[in-house]
């Protein structure tokens, strides 16, 4: 197992499209390091330049301390599962793990015993005979992932591998592949754009964005501390406000929205900047709030609901503030006496709200 | 490239010698040098030798349209380019006559034993043209079955078969099934709902015929018709056969050959008959061009059938008269293989198999010569034809137009021109072939390697290149991944083109005739010889044999694909 590291990776496609904008990034001996964006944003490609399928326009690929970026994908001793698996149909199961140990020209008990090894990691030793086509895709997925790891690659790769199986069976395997990583103690890249997915089953994400990474940062982070607008957007559900900020206090601040006043706990990093008579954006997730039918000092907003609906392990409130701004809640509980029509308070505390920048409000997506 | 943020002492891992994959790279120049040198080079060389005079060199000073003008002074050159012409367009419009009606028949109305019908309506096509051809001899030639019975009974006297008449139509009975399968295809596809809309706004059937069906299916018809017009105007079998004293282009282009060895001459008959063949293609670009269109339809429901009883009867003689007329020639070559004695009579008065026993003579030489040029060639072929078709559609590279143009070419020229542009270059030192077995080696596969580049790249278009990647990630070589990945997965595809490729090598003429010699006769020129000294018999006994093995292939061909006949022969 070695580190992976990407410095400054570009990657500039016939006819101008620049689909990677200088990436960098590092990933730790062992980790699951996920690059999660939008589709296009350039994800897939640097993972294809990582396995060498493309050549970088300019920038590094290192593992360990050595540079691999110019080097043949078929030296480089990497396994990759792709999202279409790419099982040979043509062979058995047990001849599609094999492979790559065969190109290794292994002996054939060393082969043998391997395929059995990664059969049983993935738990379809009882397979080894039959067809992919005579696998169910959650199989054929799994034999993807032997098939991938049977050689002790010096890297995993994961290309979106589980966007072609059902919701359910999505959600099982994903603890599958994070069981079955850890236990492999692989290096592992690992590119999706379903953001409950990289959250998961990640050590680290990357969020990409139009060929640049937008944050790094362990899932709880990204999800919790958006290092902006765009990540907190892409990444759940989320509100944002305009707000003024009213008085700066250390790290706090006081912020005005639709005429009452705020608090916004810890400003660090960009936040840190904004000071008194400053416009913002202020964001919090839809689960981070409460509603009350009486204000509290510091902590509420006046609101209309508009709608109310009930989905079973959440109730999904649309209010609308008096500058006509929509926001929405999800309670895990009905709030007692509100309903549709009725005037409310939504409650938010210092520690969910962040600031950002009001010329990010041009980049998020709107009506949500 | 700058190592942007790259910590000092870092090693790069510079792929040395024997960590690049060279296997692509040599592949790719033996392709390159394959095309250039049997393709691209004859028929360049063919283009100068036909601006010279004969016997000059090739030189700025030597150039001269004389072989040209000969088409403007010559009474040969210019009734041989007007014959060709007639001829084809002839053979077109009653291509199209035969061709239309069936194809409406066969998707419109509801007919048994329309599967049986398909595949027969499609052997036309399989079988060699001039195999067919000389049976015209026996049935409306001088003492032919036909010309007797005409005579005695209704007193008409037939005119010649050779020439115009017969060409003609032997020619559109060989090619009506590009009409039957191209509008049937179409005819097919078309959507339901336009004609029913008619239907609704009260359109009667001919109404509609004329202002729906015709004009939607008009684009395939074009290209039907300018496909037999290309394969008419660049057939030497046919008119080698029954032209006689009537020439064609292509026939011309033999005489200067093998009279006068006059390739300059050759060349330039060669390049004004590929005009025409060019000119026609171009046109078919702009018919297809347009069909494309007009074919889309994104309903999955099928064109209704007409199931009036008295339609229903009408169309299925229409369609199984058209079918045995076009059959005739093919089933009299088999009984005349079997018969001892067959002039002016119905039926043959002596069946037995002594014309398949003459053949022990003078065609068995032949016949295994035929078997190793084509087996040579179908490998060569299968082995060079998915190489390019791999080279083009899974490598990037800015010389793609070269294969392009190399995999076009034979779809355009004639075989007989193929042999000429093989000849002016390798007719002559510094590269002598002339007479080997390697020049019609090499002839057959630039003929044939393209069909075998089609089936291979459409194989390939279908199967995802992620398996490839898949396995080079694992660590597999070019060659391994080829071999072990890529081969298997579209052999099906690239075995059936072989088999084909063999079938037609084993009745091919045109080429073989500018190219033998003594010790490599194929067995097509061994009937060609039959047929020179009026020995019918014995050539209709080996022209069985050439069906039977074309046949077998050609099924062989069908139960290894899946498929119909009629899908694999430009069914659409």
């Amino acid at each position: 197992m070695v580190n992976l590291s990407v410095r400054k990776l570009v990657k500039d496609f016939a006819g101008g499209t620049r689909a990677v904008d200088g990436i960098d990034f590092d990933v730790p001996a062992g980790t699951l390091f996920t690059l999660l964006g939008p589709s296009g944003c350039g994800k897939t490609t640097t993972l294809r330049m990582v396995a060498g399928l493309e050549s970088p326009t300019s920038g590094s690929i290192l593992f360990g301390n050595e540079d691999y970026t110019r080097f043949p994908p078929h030296k480089r001793n990497i396994g990759m599962v792709f999202q279409s698996y790419a099982l040979f149909p043509h062979m058995s199961v047990f001849e599609n793990v094999a492979y790559g140990l065969r190109v290794r020209t292994k002996q054939a008990e060393e082969v043998k015993s391997k395929v059995g090894k990664a059969l049983e990691l993935v738990g379809l030793s009882h397979t080894a005979a039959r067809r992919p086509s005579q696998l169910s895709g959650g199989q054929q997925q799994r034999i993807a992932l032997a098939r991938a790891l049977v050689y002790d690659p010096a890297l995993l790769l994961l290309d979106e591998p589980l966007s072609n199986l059902d919701a359910k069976l999505r959600i099982q395997m994903r603890e599958e592949i994070r069981r079955i990583q850890k236990a492999a103690g692989a290096t592992t890249l690992y590119v999706t754009h379903d953001q409950e997915e990289a959250l998961s089953i990640s050590d680290v994400v990357a969020v990409i964005h139009s060929g640049r990474i937008s944050q790094i940062g362990k899932p709880h982070d990204v999800y919790e501390k958006p290092a902006s607008a765009l990540v907190a957007d892409f990444i759940g559900r989320a509100n944002f406000i305009k707000c003024l900020i009213t008085h700066k206090e250390g790290t706090g601040r006081a912020v005005k929205v639709a005429g009452s006043t705020i608090t916004v706990g810890s400003c660090v990093g960009d936040q840190a900047s904004f000071n008194a008579g400053d416009e913002a954006l202020l964001f919090f997730r839809p689960e981070k709030a409460a509603l009350s039918t009486s204000p509290v000092e510091s902590k509420s907003v006046p609101c209309v609901v508009r709608q109310v609906l009930y989905l079973g392990e959440s109730v999904r409130y649309t209010t609308e503030l008096p500058t006509k701004e929509v926001v929405q809640l999800a309670l895990n509980r009905r709030a007692e006496g509100i309903d549709e029509g009725s005037s409310a308070n939504i409650v938010l505390e210092a520690s969910d709200l962040r600031i950002f920048p009001m010329d990010q409000y041009g980049l998020i997506k709107r009506g949500n | 490239m700058a190592r942007v943020g790259v910590p000092e002492g870092t090693l790069v891992k510079k792929a040395g010698f024997k960590d690049i994959d060279w296997s692509a790279w040599i592949v790719l120049a033996m392709v390159a040098i394959i095309l250039v040198l049997f393709l691209i080079y004859p028929i360049g060389r063919m283009l100068l030798e036909s601006f010279v005079r004969q016997d000059d060199p090739i030189a700025i000073k030597n150039l001269t349209l004389y072989n040209f003008r000969r088409f403007i002074t010559s009474k040969l050159y210019k009734d041989a380019m007007m014959h060709s012409l007639a001829v084809s367009l002839s053979s077109v419009l009653f291509a199209t006559l035969l061709g239309l009606p069936l194809a409406f028949i066969m998707s419109r109305i509801d007919i048994p034993g329309k599967s049986v019908l398909t595949s027969l309506a499609t052997l036309p096509l399989i079988l060699p043209p001039f195999v067919g051809a000389y049976s015209w001899i026996l049935l409306l030639g001088k003492n032919g079955f036909i010309t007797f019975l005409l005579k005695k009974y209704l007193g008409i006297d037939m005119p010649s078969i050779y020439g115009f008449h017969g060409i003609t139509i032997a020619q559109a009975l060989s090619y009506y099934p590009f009409v039957f399968l191209m509008v049937q295809g179409s005819l097919s596809l078309a959507d339901p709902f336009l004609e029913e809309s008619a239907d609704v706004m009260g359109a009667g059937f001919w109404r509609k015929l004329r202002t729906i069906t015709l004009p939607l299916v008009a684009p395939s018809i074009g290209a039907a018709a300018i496909t037999v017009f290309m394969k008419a105007i660049g057939n030497f079998g046919v008119p080698s056969i029954l032209g006689g004293e009537y020439y064609v282009l292509p026939t011309l282009i033999y005489f200067q050959i093998v009279g006068f060895y006059n390739v300059n001459a050759a060349s330039a008959i060669s390049l004004v008959s590929v005009l025409f063949s060019i000119g026609a293609l171009l046109l078919m670009r702009r018919v297809t061009a347009k069909q494309a269109a007009v074919t889309l339809t994104t309903t999955t429901r099928k064109v209704k059938q007409i199931t009036n009883p008295v339609a229903k009867t009408v169309g299925f003689i229409v369609a199984l008269l058209i079918i045995l007329v076009s059959l005739t020639p093919h089933i009299t070559v088999l009984v005349a293989a079997f018969s001892e004695r067959w002039a002016g009579t119905p039926w043959p008065t002596k069946m037995s198999t002594a014309n398949f026993l003459k053949l022990q003579a003078h065609a068995l030489s032949p016949l295994k010569n035929s078997v190793v040029l084509a087996v040579v060639a179908t490998l060569a072929s299968v082995a060079i034809g998915s190489l390019v078709a791999y080279t083009a559609v899974r490598r990037k590279f800015s010389g793609r137009w070269i294969i392009d143009l190399a995999v076009m070419l034979p779809f355009v020229l004639p075989g007989i021109v193929i042999g000429v542009a093989l000849l002016t270059a390798f007719g002559a030192p510094p590269l002598y072939l002339a007479g080997t077995a390697y020049i019609l080696i090499i002839a057959y596969v630039i003929r044939r390697m393209p069909y075998v580049f089609r089936s291979a790249s459409g194989a390939l278009q279908g199967m995802d290149p992620v398996l490839e990647q898949a396995s080079t990630i694992m660590g597999a070589s070019w060659a391994r991944t080829f071999g072990k990945v890529t081969l298997p997965l579209i052999a099906p595809s690239v075995v059936a083109a072989g088999l084909i490729t063999f079938t037609t090598l084993i009745g091919e003429l045109s080429t073989t005739m500018m190219l033998y010699s003594a010790r490599w006769k194929t067995v097509t020129v061994a009937i060609y010889e039959y047929l020179l000294e009026d020995l019918l018999g014995p050539a209709c006994a080996l022209g069985t044999i050439v069906n039977v093995i074309v046949l077998v292939g050609i099924f062989a061909a069908t139960k290894l694909l899946g498929q119909k006949v009629s899908n694999m022969f430009g069914g659409s």
